[in-house]
């Protein structure tokens, strides 16, 4: 990438942190590549890397300082800055894929359990006119769904806490 | 490069170098670049960093048609720095008595 390309792209991968830190950034490396004298359009990228690596530090910097803010705006601020820099990071796409799949399974389950339960609420009456033995074996998967369901959801409490606790340790 | 650098001791050398020269973004990369293998977009958020800790001052001067912003050391700069060098005094004494050998 040229020095324009570069720039717009540093630019446009730090649009969402804080007016002046992006405009400090992007002061200090304009005067950095042009102190660099490369010819007109030699790939900055050899020499600064990609502009998402170097979004990604500027991101990371940004965040570790709003930590400490306090008020109410200001830690909304920070949660914001959090959840970008976690979108940044390498392990993004593979860490979301895991908690939206995580997710997609504890509210599936949980959603079965809630029709099963209410199934059961339902066919009772004529559950038992088709057979107890029968009835009992849907109590059973009743049950156990519910079971499942708290388990499951208990599993997903502690991976978002064990998340936020990396997350926290990252800072 | 055998040993890396460690964010408080890259703190230390910015303002190291800083509280002995003003230098802008570019020298003090190549400064630091002479002694330690550190890639080139590694100092801004040092620089920043040490900025809003009000440890280091800018100001700027233009350079043939484009601007240059220097960094100059503050009183609590040089505090801090002087801190660094006592903890340094320390962990350096601390290694070398583990790594053992006569180093003069």
């Amino acid at each position: 990438m040229n020095k324009a390309a570069f720039m717009k792209e540093l630019e446009r991968r730090l649009k969402h942190i804080p007016k002046d830190d992006r405009e400090d950034a992007l002061r200090y490396y304009d005067e950095y590549i042009d102190e660099m004298n490369l010819p007109p359009d030699a790939d900055i990228c050899t020499r600064l890397g990609d502009p998402k690596d170097v979004a990604r530090d500027i991101i990371n910097n940004c965040t570790k300082k709003h930590m400490d803010a306090k008020g109410l705006k200001e830690k909304a601020k920070t949660l914001w800055l959090i959840v970008l820099s976690l979108f940044v990071s390498p392990l993004a796409l593979p860490l979301a894929l895991v908690i939206a799949l995580v997710i997609l399974i504890a509210v599936g389950v949980v959603i079965f359990a809630i029709l099963a339960a209410a199934v059961l609420i339902v066919a009772g009456p004529f559950l038992l006119i088709f057979g107890v033995i029968k009835s009992i074996g849907w109590l059973i998967s009743g049950i156990f769904s519910i079971i499942g369901a708290i388990i499951i959801g208990t599993l997903v409490i502690k991976l978002v806490g064990w998340i936020a606790k990396k997350i926290a340790g990252i800072f | 490069m055998t040993y890396q650098l460690a964010a408080p001791l890259l703190d230390a050398c910015v303002l190291g170098i800083v509280s002995s020269e003003e230098v802008y973004g570019y020298t003090l990369t190549q400064r630091v670049q002479e002694i330690v293998d550190i890639s080139e977009s590694t100092l801004y958020p040092v620089l920043r960093r040490l900025q809003k800790e009000n440890l280091l001052t800018t100001y700027d001067n233009p350079f043939q048609g484009r601007n240059r912003r220097y960094y100059k050391i503050t009183e609590q700069g040089l505090s801090k720095l002087n801190f660094y060098r006592c903890e340094w005094e320390i962990y350096k004494t601390q290694i070398d008595k583990m790594l053992g050998g006569n180093l003069l």
